[in-house]
């Protein structure tokens, strides 16, 4: 314990005196709140003053209006208290019987003028306003003559109705909200709305700044290796340098949080009117529920950062993590999101929600131990990743020039492919669908899809000699018992996936076609089968499942897993679909690799496709015994019959 | 602060046998960088590892210094088998990589300070062997100057210091001398000598034959991974009828089929 606390002791050293560090850390967390409730508001308000004394001329051409009509749009004009110059007779509207607003030449707001305003006969007659809309002066002199146009439509509106009706028809009700929440549950939920998605960013730049200086940096500056040779553990070396991140990323997040607050009690910004403090219990109940979740977000950075050959690349692998945890975050600034069990083990989702009701008072105690307990077991599954996060022969010797490990390079180049693939589906498949949905779909799975998967077959033949057959159906002939496995693992999955979709129906409608209401526009349910279900069991599994898991090698088995659920939910282009068929993507690869075949992967392709499909999603819950005792039985084939190395 | 072991099998400061390591290369495939490398430094002693680039002494050094671990064959310092007690081995080494290894936001004086808690000293004795090494390598004019602003030689007499902290019996020097000026270089070369006469082994690495011929008591020739000439300078220049050491080297290299560096 000695030596991780002087390692801390050490990496805090160096970081706190980095100026970068304690910008990140220290100073922006303080002055972020306050900048934008403050400065920003006021050198907005300062510019809208400014705009306001400028002088913005009108010309108007009223002669369509009968002479009272006109006397009383000349008079709500004058009267605006903004500087606003009414002038007449403008050539270019002299005529208003040829007069075109698309054939005027722009040049004429380069002059003295910013707006015109023209009278054309009709029943009623029409007011057409003229500007020049990416000219400042213009568009504030639309804003003048708008709002002081429609005033005076409204009264006259008004005083019509009452004159005619003696109230207006439209309006039969009038509507008075009173909300009688305290104001401290208010001002707590203003500042939960805000605090998980900023702490957020604040706690992932802090983080990853100091994640990659402590090793990225020193790997970088040659210090890494001496470091190795100390006598400590590389455990203690990995935490140590963890515990110092996770401070960093903790002292970001307190600081944030302590800007939001202190911007609070001061009632600047949004908290405007109503300035006050929340309950010390519900800030000290928020900042432990989400604790853990600084832990988590300071291992996966401890994590990937010493994965990275150099402080850019550690940049570079750190960006996708910040954007993929914004999203989970974003969902406590959505009033309509409430907090429950399911999304409540969610990481960074659940904990932002609970941080958010915490300062309203709405967290109750199940939830916040429920919270607490998934936020603390995402946080564990990190810190197990940060023990391996120093093996000195992969961070020294597989990074060093010219001794890279096979297996990296091949991995990347596998993964290059992969996006490679995902997009071009994208472009040329997305075309061609675009065309004709049937037929599009058709050549992108029959021909693009296997094109490709023969094309990284091509590559890793060059340059390993591996057979391309053994790369695109797997290096091992396919065992009955493994395909039966599969089989009986897909209805679970499609049960899971309608469920699932059920479910994110309630917070994150789908607008578009579901596969059942995609598979009534392609004809016979014989079509439907073959286009939706065996096509891309083959097409698909060939080239995911077939040669870019090939390509990736099998070395490192959850990477390959990892990289095959985010390609495969990729390649959907779906934010809706995203978790299903990362979900799919997932469980095939896996089965392609306990199976040493892609056949397998195939068949549960298949059966889960054709389950949605034929079944048109009606997998009903009385079924769900046997589909769990099939998928028991499946996992139990697979897993048992495993073909022996070499 | 350990003394070396009287066992005759043992008394060697550092000692291999057979040591190897490969890598996988993404062009090569499979790389022998070591192969089956026979090496033994004695107690007082500085041994030379001469070879081209890439001729494998980095890897062998890291071995020893338990950074890699050896894919086949053994190596013991201090009487330490290196695979199986890597940490008292690294109690009982000095390693001084080819980059200076100090951390640009620390002086001296705190960087020897963490790393002698890193090795466990107590902070009284730890304080007074800063002390010591102040004015042993003449640190005193920059001990509390950050590091990032150091000059070459001073951060290179910084470097000798954290690795000669806790006096290990043993020390490393990969290239020590890269990079370094004329006054910085002779430094170094003054230091290796008070190193010997302290009945300490030093190895270290350079592919500058003048510094080898100058400070060695014997030499290795490593090349293609393989250690096929040690001795002392004499013995090598018998066994090639060379007077200079650059001549040794050439004869040596082209013995072995290969062009030298």
């Amino acid at each position: 314990m000695n030596l991780v606390l002087a390692i801390l002791r050490g990496e805090l050293q160096r970081l706190v005196r980095d100026r970068r560090a304690f910008l990140m850390a220290v100073v922006l967390p303080v002055v972020l709140f306050p900048v934008l409730f403050v400065l920003f508001p006021s050198f907005s308000r300062m510019a809208a003053e400014s705009l306001d004394e400028e002088e913005t001329v009108l010309w108007v051409q009223l002669d369509a209006l009968s002479a009272a009509e006109s006397a009383r749009v000349r008079a709500a004009l004058a009267d605006t208290e903004s500087p606003l110059t009414v002038r007449e007779d403008h050539e270019a509207v002299r005529n208003v019987e040829t007069f075109q607003a698309s054939a005027l030449d722009p040049a004429i707001f380069e002059e003295d003028c910013d707006a015109l305003l023209v009278a054309r006969d009709g029943s009623p007659p029409v007011l057409e306003l003229v500007v020049h809309g990416s000219r400042t002066r213009s568009g504030e002199a639309r804003r003048r003559v708008t709002a002081t146009l429609e005033e005076l439509l409204a009264t006259d509106r008004e005083a019509g109705l009452l004159a005619t009706l003696g109230r207006d028809p439209a309006a039969p009700l009038e509507l008075e909200a009173v909300d009688v929440a305290p104001p401290d549950d208010s001002l707590g939920l203003s500042i939960g709305r805000m605090l998980p998605l900023l702490a957020i960013f604040l706690v992932l730049s802090a983080g990853s700044f100091a994640a990659l200086d402590t090793f990225a940096g020193e790997r970088e500056s040659g210090t890494l290796e001496t470091l190795l040779v100390q006598p400590v553990p590389s455990l203690f070396l990995a935490w140590g340098k963890f515990l110092a991140v996770a401070t960093i990323a903790g002292v970001a997040f307190l600081l944030n949080a302590l800007g939001l607050f202190a911007c609070a009690g001061f009632g600047l910004g949004e908290f405007a009117g109503q300035p006050g403090a929340v309950q010390p219990v519900r800030v000290l109940l928020a900042l432990v529920v989400y604790a853990p979740t600084v832990l988590l977000l300071a291992g996966v950075l401890t994590w990937i950062s010493a994965r990275a050959r150099s402080f850019r690349e550690g940049q570079n692998l750190l960006f996708p993590v910040m954007l993929a945890a914004i999203a989970p975050a974003s969902l406590a600034t959505q009033d309509s999101v409430e907090l429950d069990f399911l999304l409540g083990a969610i990481p960074i989702a659940g904990a932002s929600l609970a941080m958010r009701d915490a300062l309203t008072g709405a967290l109750g105690f199940g939830l916040a131990v429920w919270c607490l307990a998934w936020s603390a077991g995402w946080a564990l599954l990190a810190l197990r990743s940060v023990a391996s996060a120093l093996d000195a022969e992969r961070v020294l010797v597989a990074r060093a020039p010219g001794s890279e490990l096979a297996g990296d390079a091949r991995f990347r180049r596998a993964v290059a492919w992969g996006i490679a693939s995902v997009l071009l589906i994208y472009v040329v498949g997305g075309r061609l669908q675009s065309w004709s949905l049937s037929q599009g779909l058709a050549a992108t799975l029959w021909l693009l899809v296997p094109a490709l998967a023969f094309a990284v077959a091509f590559d890793l033949r060059r340059r390993t000699g591996a057979g391309l057959l053994p790369t695109l159906l797997g290096p091992r002939r396919p065992r009955a018992l493994h395909i039966v496995g599969a089989a009986l693992i897909a209805p679970m999955l499609a049960w899971c996936a309608i469920r699932w979709f059920t479910w994110q129906e309630t917070w994150l409608p789908a607008p578009e076609a579901g596969l059942q209401d995609l598979a009534s526009e392609f004809g016979g349910r014989g079509w439907q089968l073959v286009l939706l279900a065996v096509s891309p069991a083959i097409a698909e599994e060939l080239l995911f499942r077939g040669s870019l898991l090939r390509a990736m090698g099998t070395r490192r088995p959850r990477r390959v897993v990892l990289w095959q659920v985010l390609l495969f939910a990729a390649v959907h282009a779906s934010v809706h679909r995203f978790a299903v068929t990362g979900v799919l993507g997932g469980v095939a690869a896996a089965v392609a690799l306990v199976s040493g075949s892609t056949v397998p992967a195939m068949v549960l392709h298949l059966v889960y496709n054709g389950l949605l499909v034929g079944l048109e999603g009606d997998l009903r819950d009385s079924w769900l015994p046997a589909i769990v005792g099939a998928a028991v039985l499946g996992v139990g084939l697979l897993t048992l019959y495993r073909p022996s190395k070499g | 602060m350990t003394t070396p072991t009287t066992d005759p099998i043992e008394r060697l400061a550092i000692r291999t046998e057979a040591l190897k390591k490969s890598f996988h290369d993404p062009e090569r495939g499979v790389v022998e960088a070591v192969r089956g490398v026979e090496l033994g430094c004695r107690y007082g002693e500085i041994y030379g590892l001469l070879g081209p680039n890439g001729a494998g002494k980095t890897t062998v050094l890291r071995m020893l210094a338990t950074i890699l671990a050896p894919s086949a064959g053994r190596a013991w310092i201090d009487g330490v088998d290196v695979a199986a007690d890597p940490l008292e081995v690294r109690r009982r080494l000095g390693f001084l990589s080819a980059s200076t290894g100090l951390y640009a936001r620390l002086t001296p004086r705190e960087t020897l300070r963490y790393f002698g808690t890193l090795h466990g000293m107590a902070k009284p004795a730890l304080e007074a062997r800063i002390d010591e090494l102040i004015d042993a390598f003449d640190l005193s004019k920059f001990v509390d100057q950050r590091c990032e602003g150091l000059s070459s030689g001073q951060k290179q007499r910084a470097s000798i210091a954290r690795a000669v902290l806790h006096d290990p019996p043993v020390l490393i020097l990969d290239e020590p001398t890269t990079g370094l000026d004329i006054l910085a270089t002779s430094d170094m070369i003054e230091f290796l000598g008070s190193r010997k006469s302290e009945s300490r082994c030093v190895l270290f690495s350079t592919h500058v034959l003048s510094e080898a011929e100058r400070l060695c008591d014997r030499i290795g020739i490593l090349h293609d991974g393989r250690l096929f000439a040690s001795g002392t300078l004499a013995e090598l220049r018998a066994r090639t009828g060379k007077t200079y050491l650059d001549e040794v080297f050439q004869a040596l290299i082209a013995d072995a089929g290969a062009p030298a560096a």
